[in-house]
């Protein structure tokens, strides 16, 4: 049991980078809560121009023209910062184990 | 279904956020100090699956796409509290990068895809601890199948609470493309946990937890 751990959570890590990069590959058809709002009519309430915040709006990563690259970019930059935060996030709430609370 | 600015009114938005502040606030409280040192690797990869998984909208009937939403697999496997934590953080990180959901309907969006989803799902999976084996796997398909169309029964009430559509018509309306949305999700559910089974059988809980927030510790 347990054998080499490590390497098969390489396996894993390595296995969400290429589902990011399948990213492109993607249906871009609307979503159901988007098809929803189109057929009853309140898909106009959305505010367009507020969907220009964060670092890379739709998934777009920034000063790449082609938008299959940049989704690409967009999808390997966000499993990394995602799987980073998360364990981070777990590092500190294994933290302070026994401690009476 | 993320929901984008504008579709919420005001006062929907703010109680959906403070709700959802409350329960992520539990889950936080309830598992500061109790997490298994062995799981940190672990919510890292199935955050990063999660994240990734997301971005890949699969094809559903009539020119509409769907995409894995993850909380009944996540519930699965680190039970309802991490679930909700892994489900917060990707929901935030689209929100904040990548501008996937609303700022302001945030709080709508972790209510519905997270506190909906995984409350749901650790519900019907409850359930399935008192079946053998065998059909346990198909009721946790079935918990995968139910989290997704009960977050879009949320939604659909936000929506009308907030004037943007009728409820029957938006209850329907959701419902409806979800309950077809929610097949893809419990396929693929069925699909990564049973590979989950084949590889690494030491990460699936024998029994779960009396608490919902605390960590399962039950290992071979």
């Amino acid at each position: 049991m347990n054998r080499a751990p490590q390497l098969r959570f390489r396996w894993a890590v390595g296995g969400a980078l290429v589902l990011g990069a399948l990213s492109f590959l993607a249906s871009q058809k609307p979503d159901g809560l988007e098809k929803v709002g189109e057929s009853l009519g309140f898909s106009q309430r959305a505010q367009a121009a507020s969907a220009r915040w964060g670092w890379m709006p739709d998934y777009r990563f920034p000063g790449v023209l082609d938008g299959r690259w940049a989704t690409l970019l967009a999808g390997v930059t966000g499993v990394l910062l995602v799987y980073a935060l998360a364990w981070a996030l777990a590092r500190w709430l294994s933290r302070g184990k026994g401690e009476s609370r | 279904m993320h929901i984008p600015d504008g579709f919420l009114s005001a006062p929907v938005a703010a109680g959906s956020f403070a709700v959802s502040a409350l329960g992520v606030g539990i889950a936080v409280s309830r598992l500061k100090g109790r997490l298994e040192d062995k799981q940190v690797p672990l919510l890292g990869v199935t955050a990063a699956f999660v994240f990734a998984a997301q971005m890949l909208n699969f094809p559903v009937a009539a020119g509409t796409s769907g995409h894995f939403l993850g909380a009944a697999f996540l519930t699965s496997l680190l039970g309802p509290g991490a679930a909700l934590l892994v489900l917060t953080l990707v929901i935030g990180l689209q929100c904040l990068l990548f501008a996937d959901g609303g700022l302001t309907a945030l709080g709508a969006n972790v209510l519905n895809m997270g506190l909906v989803a995984v409350g749901t799902a650790w519900l019907v999976q409850g359930l399935a601890n008192r079946l053998p084996q065998k059909p346990r796997l198909w009721v946790t398909g079935l918990s995968a199948w139910i989290s997704v169309v009960a977050a879009s029964i949320a939604c659909a009430a936000e929506l009308a609470l907030s004037g943007a559509a009728p409820w029957k018509a938006a209850l329907f309306a959701m419902a409806g493309v979800h309950s077809v949305i929610g097949v893809g999700e419990a396929l693929i559910t069925l699909s990564v946990l049973s590979v989950v089974a084949k590889t690494r059988p030491d990460l699936l809980p024998l029994k779960r937890p009396a608490s919902p927030f605390v960590a399962w510790e039950g290992r071979p």
